[in-house]
């Protein structure tokens, strides 16, 4: 009981390290899950409503990829930016840019694949409507986002989710440099090896709490939706 | 004068004929009755005209221009209406923005419109909050806010009860006298009493092709006088 104690006083110390550590992570999360979602949700989007040879093959690679080891992609990403790859000019390995790189990589299949199946039964419900008015194509893709939104802001949650919980690419192509590129997932997996549980712990607590808000922000976001749906079959 | 003709125009699926092959030129003007069975190939008939379903053989063509081009100067209403996750006057600006339309006359426009369909106080309402009889007017409003020269309705009166069914059939009325209508319906004494043209349909085959006085007081076909005489209901 008395970690617990330790690691909650250091949470509400405003440890300078604790706080850097958190700020990063959340910086280099919310990052990926933007640039992730400003290209996976139109995507997502327009797979569910065009026909194209190859689009069910595309649709099977996205959902595998939901599934895409973070440790692989962290791998991947290495390569590319390692002094010898093909971006290794850049210098960017072992920088916040290179885990946002990794991130979003990770996390834009999810995203994608969420989106396509959040919008793709609201196509199949409005297409009448959009034939019979001869609606273009870009306004039908705006409309079912728009409509599917709260579908949409979930899968945009749970991509961010899944972005702040890994820590196998980040750790690859960050490097887990301290004050530089030290998150919270890789500080607990540092901290644990080391012994000192109760840094691990803090740090453990405060990705809870941001698991929680999240949750919380999804319930939300899901009951704001509910007015909006249709009220009998 | 707006004329729809249609060429030995045929839609099959692999060797079963559902519809046609039917011939007709038509000069639009009032209520033009699309009459018919259950099964006789009514919406069908409705949709081919609009555009929206391309004859396998044959042509179809309004004033000399093939369906399947400009069919936003036409207005549809749906037999199952679809209704948008948003507001009742969302609803219908969703017809007009399928046009390209932007700018402020819109909402004049939208305001017309929901007076005529007698949704003035519903206008900000989730659309799926409103009853079977506001959602039939609110898809007529749909169809008629972009100003048509001609309106293609497919059942407006299906699962409406006498006190519903009388409004939508004085809204009707009223914009037959501007903009010439093609309706699919199967209520005889309603169409009696709102048509001044019939086509009659039997398993997918025009049976006749004549003015409302002729067809209810001397139907020439066998399967008209049947129908008629309630033996196809």
């Amino acid at each position: 009981m008395e970690i617990f104690t330790t690691a909650i006083g250091l949470i509400l110390s405003g440890n300078t390290d604790l706080i850097t550590i958190i700020t990063l992570s959340l910086r280099v999360s919310l990052s990926a899950t933007l640039i992730a979602a400003l290209f996976a949700i139109p995507t997502g989007a327009a797979l569910a409503i065009l026909q194209f040879p190859g689009r069910r093959l595309l649709l099977v690679i996205s959902s595998a990829f939901m599934a895409l080891p973070p440790v692989m992609v962290g791998l991947f990403v290495y390569l590319l930016l390692s002094r010898s790859g093909p971006l290794g000019e850049f210098g960017l390995l072992f920088t916040p840019t290179a885990m946002i790189i990794a991130q979003t990589i990770l996390i834009f299949p999810i995203i994608l694949s969420l989106t396509q199946q959040a919008v793709q039964p609201l196509n199949r419900e409005y297409i009448s409507l959009f034939n019979a008015l001869d609606t273009p194509r870009s306004l039908r893709i705006q409309t079912i986002i728009w409509d599917a939104r709260f579908a949409v802001s979930i899968a945009i949650l749970a991509g961010f989710g899944r972005a702040l919980a890994e820590v196998g690419a980040v750790i690859i192509v960050g490097g887990n440099i301290n004050g530089l590129t030290r998150v919270m997932t890789t500080t607990i997996a540092l901290e644990t090896s080391k012994g000192n549980l109760q840094l691990a712990l803090a740090l453990g607590l405060v990705l809870l709490m941001i698991a929680f808000s999240v949750s919380l922000l999804t319930h939300t976001i899901a009951r704001m939706g509910e007015k909006y749906q249709m009220v009998r079959a | 004068m707006t004329q729809l003709s249609l060429n030995q125009a045929k839609i099959t699926i692999g060797k079963e004929i559902l519809l046609g092959p039917i011939t007709l030129k038509l000069k639009l003007d009032g209520i033009t009755a699309v009459l018919g069975p259950n099964g006789a190939g009514k919406s069908l008939f409705l949709a081919l005209s609009h555009g929206t379903i391309t004859p396998n053989l044959g042509s179809v063509l309004w004033s000399g221009e093939t369906a399947t081009t400009n069919r936003n100067t036409r207005g549809y209403m749906l037999q199952t209406p679809v209704v948008l996750r948003r507001t009742v006057r969302a609803n219908i600006d969703f017809a007009l923005l399928s046009q390209g339309l932007k700018g402020d006359n819109r909402s004049t426009k939208i305001d017309e419109a929901l007076k005529r369909a007698q949704l003035m106080d519903r206008a900000n309402a989730p659309a799926a909050t409103l009853s079977g009889g506001e959602l039939r007017r609110m898809n007529l409003a749909r169809a008629l806010v972009t100003n048509p020269k001609v309106l293609l309705l497919d059942e407006p009166f299906a699962g409406l009860d006498p006190a519903a069914s009388a409004a939508m059939e004085t809204i009707i009325t009223e914009v037959a006298e501007s903009t010439p209508i093609l309706m699919a319906h199967h209520d005889l004494v309603q169409t009696r009493r709102m048509s001044n043209h019939v086509l009659f349909f039997k398993n997918g085959q025009l049976c006749e092709n004549t003015c409302a006085s002729a067809f209810f007081f001397k139907p020439q076909s066998d399967e008209a006088h049947q129908f008629l005489q309630g033996q196809l209901l």
